[in-house]
């Protein structure tokens, strides 16, 4: 078991901050790429490391990011289920000008990018979305994104043909070269 | 997916702003804010009892999908419930989708979820004329099939004009999820050119737009009902629809022009926030920037873009 967690349970202070500090990126890139804006993903991430921290006692086995990573998409997934359609598209767009694209030309195309990417994710179910986010942005194996999510092997790859194919279909509609 | 458009993800995700962590950091160690339901429900409640009282005679009332204009007499708005309550005078309702209208008069309930309907009282009696679709009168259907005469009591309901097919199918393809038997039938309600023809096609190009995911044929819809109902009812809702879709369309340009005319047509509207909000993304969206963040002022949602 991660010895942060170890110490965590054993009642040392410290140790909450640094599993915080270590954590806090991964959770808030997930809930980013799982499709929430910003200031959403703040608040999704406080919810999912309060319930995390409330709940560390029966964690028992596995990778604590698995575990957290289960936490922060039950949010998300919770989260967007509140949220209207349109609120819902809106969260890419309001992505904030950390871009490392400098000119303003640059910054109108990743914009539009987005734009794109966020509208056609938001058509996606909640499974799809997360396989298809998590292989082809995070980057991860079909056998990374079953430990994750909790599905089998053969489910994720089921999963992602078929955003695949939905991601192209969409794009298409849009008019737009994926 | 193309590697540039995984490049330009990853890098508008892959960092968290400037001192966020520091930020939920601090917020985590507030104690966790529940809202107690009560102290949400109960404001509202009473604020939807004034509301009703102080409003005198309304006239049209809006709601979702819906279109129900008080011809003459008196009538109230109970929103909670989705139901009017006439008191006298004549009453249309157009109603399409859900959620189901309820029309209370002389102590009788008519419900319905997809119908058209012209409710009337002279004295003590009532009648009720549902030039399409189907309705429940104190529990019992009630079909627009031909002519038909109830009685009950010192109150008649009469049922007049044959029944409609298509607007028949449009509610049982929606009811069963056929999306695109249901975009079918409700083209053949609004071609047929009577009282409920603009409100199924808004809800065509509704369902185009956000059941099929295809905003190129909702904006096709919309801008038939544009031409077709000028100064319709919907015509707001349907320039809110419109713009939706081509944002979707990713027409960013077009939508800046259009939402900065709606809000110069109507400044008032229900709608205004929503096509201000249109307008702020579709202004950020082609890098005007500074047009945008004067207009963001009221939404949380772009302080991270005009920071």
């Amino acid at each position: 078991m991660d010895p942060l967690v170890e110490r965590c349970r054993s009642g040392d202070g410290a140790a909450w901050r640094a599993l915080y500090d270590t954590h806090f990126d991964f959770a808030w890139r997930t809930a980013r790429r799982l499709g929430l804006d910003d200031a959403d993903a703040e608040d999704a991430v406080q919810e999912a490391f309060q319930t995390a921290f409330q709940h560390l006692g029966s964690f028992r086995h596995g990778r604590f990011t698995t575990w957290l990573y289960r936490i922060v998409a039950n949010e998300v997934s919770a989260r967007v289920r509140r949220r209207r359609v349109r609120e819902f598209f809106s969260g890419l767009l309001g992505a904030s000008q950390r871009t490392d694209a400098p000119s303003a030309e640059g910054r109108v195309d990743a914009r539009r990018t987005l734009a794109h990417v966020e509208v056609i994710l938001g058509k996606l179910s909640k499974d799809k979305r997360e396989a298809f986010a998590l292989h082809e942005i995070e980057g991860l194996s079909h056998d990374e994104i079953a430990e994750l999510v909790g599905a089998r092997t053969e489910t994720v790859r089921t999963r992602l043909f078929y955003a695949r194919r939905e991601f192209e279909q969409h794009a298409r509609r849009l008019g737009v070269e994926p | 997916m193309t590697a540039a458009w995984k490049d330009t993800v990853r890098a508008a995700t892959q960092t968290p702003p400037v001192g966020a962590k520091e930020r939920v950091w601090r917020a985590m160690q507030q104690p966790r804010r529940r809202v107690r339901a009560e102290l949400v429900l109960v404001p509202m409640a009473l604020a939807a009892v004034l509301l009703v009282l102080l409003r005198p005679e309304p006239q049209t009332f809006h709601g979702t999908n819906d279109v129900i204009s008080l011809r003459e007499g008196h009538a109230t708005w109970n929103p909670g419930a989705n139901e009017v309550t006439l008191e006298r005078g004549v009453l249309e309702a157009s109603v399409w989708g859900t959620p189901a209208l309820r029309v209370r008069v002389k102590g009788r309930l008519i419900e319905t979820t997809g119908a058209v309907l012209l409710v009337r009282t002279a004295g003590e009696s009532v009648s009720i004329v549902p030039v399409r679709g189907t309705l429940l009168v104190d529990g019992q259907l009630m079909e627009a099939t031909e002519a038909t005469r109830r009685e009950a009591g010192p109150t008649s309901i009469e049922a007049l004009e044959p029944r409609d097919a298509a607007a028949r199918r449009a509610a049982q393809a929606l009811e069963a999820k056929q999306w695109e038997a249901a975009d079918r039938a409700l083209d053949e309600v609004a071609s047929a050119g009577t009282l409920g023809a603009e409100a199924a096609l808004l809800q065509k190009g509704e369902l185009e737009l956000r059941t099929l995911a295809d905003p190129k044929r909702a904006l096709t819809t919309f801008e038939a009902a544009a031409a077709r109902f000028p100064q319709g009812n919907l015509a707001q809702e349907r320039e809110l629809s419109s713009l939706e879709a081509e944002f979707a369309l990713a027409r960013f340009e077009a939508v800046a022009t259009r939402a900065a005319n709606f809000l110069t047509r109507f400044p008032d509207s229900e709608r205004a926030t929503d096509v201000r909000r249109l307008q702020v993304r579709a202004l950020l969206a082609v890098g005007r920037r500074a047009e945008a963040c004067q207009f963001a002022k009221d939404f949380a949602e772009f302080a991270a873009d005009c920071r």
